[in-house]
């Protein structure tokens, strides 16, 4: 009988220990790697937010400006936040900044959003609920002969819990000529 | 002895099997971590890309500017840009956010005779520019470039001399002063000017008049007449046709519509010629002439003048 139970005996203390043990040592990075990555996912995600959400509007402040007629005297230069104002072929297109409170999750929080206002038309958001414009300020480099101008644009996400995770941050600068 | 059979038969890992595991151990973390830098530098690169974008979509704003505000300012040769009050092109390349170094090609553009942008062959086109910008920097120790060319056009010049589609455009010949020398046999005063920004050049000339003789006032064609007939021409103080000396074809005097093949007269860019002479074998005043010149491409050109009054 005890030659039986010597012969089917399982995992000793020790080996179970050496199991955990190495178990541990394996899961502790994996976990850590697993959670950075999750983390990263997040992050990516609020940093591309952030990034389309610049990309997409300097491109139509862009297309806008560069086949107006001319800016707008109207046009506040140096300052943020800026206002830009463009004649587009009789219609002013205005591209402005303004403050709006938008609720995440169950928190109220103040944003500044970038807009595009077009004659009569009502104005139109051209960056999300979940972006705040940091800087938008105007520049004019505009030589003898030509209208130039250059735009600075930061944008960050709404982060009202200061959570890392959830933080990203882009800046643009660009600059825009009239083609008339 | 019994102990020692069972020591042997449930004894631990051996050494190989530790070494085996640790293997493994190390080829999994090696792997691991080699996929995670791998996919951390993809995205370094992905975003530095995007910056070169933005770094070059800038540039070319920047050379639009500098295009359009001081076009003779953009002239072959390689540069960076300045940003000061307006944009300005600098002898060193420029670098952007510490990192990205732009460079800026700017290449002379020659076109053939249709206009064509063509590599080498043709005319230096000095309304239109080639402007190459690349940027170089370095990613995770790697070092990267990217280049991007655009062609840029003086559009405050009048749009015909950009590019006229033929030489005959570009030419004018200005009879305003033309007038009919003391012994009435020669015009003189006739003004060729090139109005573009490429040499144009004169391959023939046709030389024809009439002169109301057969009706007071004459209304038909046949109440005229074309007496005597062209005996030289001079251009810019060269003969470019003469009857009886060789110059040109065909030889002796032509009669009134004959196209005369002239030594080719180039005329530079922005230049103007006078036709010094046509010189005819008999007295021609009261006639009305009517010049037309055949240019190099073929594309021709006519004027008429008042008739020289007697």
């Amino acid at each position: 009988m005890k030659q039986r139970h010597a012969q089917k005996k399982g995992f000793t203390l020790v080996e179970t220990i050496e199991y955990i043990g190495i178990l541990a040592i394996l899961m502790i990075p994996l976990t850590a790697l697993v959670w950075t990555f999750l983390g990263d996912q997040v992050q990516q995600s609020r940093r591309s937010e952030v990034t389309d959400g610049g990309t997409f509007a300097l491109a139509t402040i862009s297309e806008t400006t560069r086949s107006a007629a001319s800016i707008s005297a109207n046009t506040v230069y140096d300052t943020h936040p800026g206002s830009l104002e463009v004649d587009d072929d009789g219609t002013t297109v205005v591209f402005d900044t303004y403050e709006r409170t938008v609720t995440q999750g169950s928190q109220d929080i103040t944003i500044r959003t970038l807009r595009m206002t077009e004659g009569a038309s009502p104005a139109v958001d051209l960056t999300s609920d979940d972006v705040t414009v940091d800087n938008f300020t105007i520049t004019d480099l505009s030589p003898t002969g030509a209208t130039t101008i250059e735009i600075t644009l930061q944008l960050s996400s709404a982060n009202p819990s200061n959570n890392k995770t959830y933080y990203a941050q882009n800046s643009w600068t660009t600059t825009i000529t009239l083609r008339r | 002895m019994r102990m020692k059979r069972l020591k042997k038969r449930f004894g631990g890992q051996t050494l190989l099997e530790v070494l085996l595991a640790l293997g493994l151990l190390a080829a999994i973390a090696t792997a691991g971590i080699s996929l995670s830098l791998r996919y951390i530098d993809a995205l370094a690169r992905a975003n530095d890309f995007k910056t070169v974008s933005a770094v070059s979509q800038e540039g070319f704003e920047a050379v639009e500017s500098i295009a359009r505000g001081s076009w003779e300012t953009l002239t072959q040769g390689t540069y960076g840009l300045n940003k000061g009050s307006i944009w300005a092109l600098q002898a060193e390349p420029d670098i952007v956010d510490g990192r990205f170094t732009r460079t800026l090609e700017v290449a002379d553009v020659n076109r053939d005779s249709s206009c064509q942008i063509t590599a080498g062959d043709g005319v230096v086109d000095p309304e239109t520019k080639q402007v190459t910008l690349t940027i170089e920097w370095t990613t995770s120790g790697r070092d990267l470039s990217a280049s991007a060319s655009k062609y840029f056009s003086n559009w405050s010049n009048d749009p015909d001399d950009l590019c006229a589609s033929t030489e005959a455009g570009n030419l004018i010949i200005n009879v305003d002063g033309a007038v009919l020398d003391n012994t009435k046999k020669q015009v003189e005063g006739i003004v060729l000017e090139n109005t573009s920004s490429v040499d144009v050049t004169i391959d023939e000339l046709t030389i024809a008049w009439i002169k109301c003789e057969l009706a007071t006032p004459c209304v038909n064609p046949e109440d005229y007449t074309s007496p005597g007939n062209t005996f030289s021409i001079k251009i810019n103080a060269s003969d470019v046709w003469h009857s009886s000396n060789g110059i040109g074809s065909p030889t002796g005097v032509q009669p009134s519509g004959t196209t005369i093949d002239i030594v080719d007269v180039v005329i530079p860019a922005n230049t103007t010629y006078p036709l010094d002479r046509i010189r005819f074998d008999s007295k021609l005043d009261g006639s009305q002439f009517t010049i037309t010149a055949t240019m190099g491409d073929a594309s021709q050109t006519e004027v008429t003048t008042d008739s020289f009054l007697p």
